[in-house]
């Protein structure tokens, strides 16, 4: 049994030295939220388009199968163009005829909400358009 | 024997060698992952950066043409008013020209942006039926793009006033 002792010893002292690398270094693991950031984007950059070619209001209406919102978002988001699948909804506040769709399942997903004015019977009515992106997967 | 090592003793000393070189190669094998993700994450603010400032800038002067252009943006000039994510088609096609000419006129789109690696901008037409018409390509020649490769891409979506005054829908792609 003799020297047995030194390999007793190296043994303990490997557990030791484990234990201490992994109290003072824990796993790193890289986190970034890239993804997140651009569906924020995305949502971003859709709804100020919307604005931009004056179809708020007219989207903030649209409702049913094929609508007009639903098709100008197959349009910007299709699989063939993006390679990425998108779920999206919107969610109108404050217009008595506007048309909320209902918010599917996601698995990330990024709100963006514009405010916008119109004249209604001769007094102005400020609603809000929500614009809801995200993914399924 | 005094002095000299047992060979219980040669064991211990070389499995604790061995041990330590395992758990210094474990941690080091991290490093490389990070300065990739370090030189990702570098990569994704200039492409953010570069899509913004086309984006969202009219340019100096505002109404830039290829021969007077020192900064480039593409911004529609809506007067005074700060309108983000409406392009001017006429600088798009400005744009477009500008860094057709082969490698020089890459080399000069990417010295008036500041850019100090390669970049690739496109722009297209997105129509009625959801097809996208390009517009705009400035891409690296073959030579400066082999050596280091496109790292990050974002996509803006973005309206357009075309020559007639009329607005339509549209997509940059900006790569980094």
């Amino acid at each position: 049994m003799k020297g047995i002792v030194n390999i007793l010893e190296l043994l303990l002292a490997g557990v030791i030295l484990m234990l201490a690398f992994i109290h003072f270094f824990p796993q790193y693991s890289i986190k970034n939220q890239w993804s997140y950031a651009l569906l924020e984007v995305y949502a971003r950059d859709t709804l100020k388009t919307i604005d931009n070619l004056d179809n708020t209001y007219d989207y903030a209406l649209a409702d049913g199968v094929g609508n007009e919102f639903d098709n100008f978002m197959n349009r910007i988001y299709s699989i063939q163009h993006t390679d990425k699948v998108f779920v999206w909804w919107k969610d109108i506040e404050n217009l008595p005829l506007g048309m909320d769709s209902q918010k599917p399942y996601f698995t990330e997903a990024k709100e963006e909400t514009i405010v916008d004015v119109v004249d209604d019977g001769g007094t102005f009515r400020v609603y809000s358009f929500t614009l809801g992106l995200g993914y399924p997967y | 024997m005094k002095g000299q090592l047992t060979l219980e003793y040669l064991i211990s000393f070389v499995a604790f060698i061995v041990f330590i070189v395992f758990i210094y190669l474990q941690y080091s094998s991290n490093i490389p992952s990070f300065i990739a993700e370090a030189s990702k994450e570098d990569s994704r603010s200039k492409t953010y950066q570069l899509s913004e400032i086309l984006l969202n800038n009219n340019g100096e002067p505002k109404d830039w043409d290829q021969s007077n252009v020192k900064r480039i943006g593409l911004s529609y000039d809506y007067g005074n008013s700060n309108q983000t994510n409406l392009l001017s088609l006429k600088k798009i096609t400005e744009f477009n020209t500008k860094c057709s000419g082969g490698l020089n006129s890459y080399l000069s789109v990417q010295e008036i942006l500041s850019f100090d690696q390669p970049f690739s901008v496109r722009f297209y037409e997105i129509t009625n039926n959801g097809q996208r018409n390009i517009i705009l390509n400035c891409a690296p020649p073959a030579s400066i793009a082999k050596k280091t490769g496109m790292m990050t891409t974002i996509t803006r979506i973005t309206a357009f006033v075309d020559n007639a005054g009329v607005r339509k829908t549209g997509e940059l792609v900006v790569e980094v």
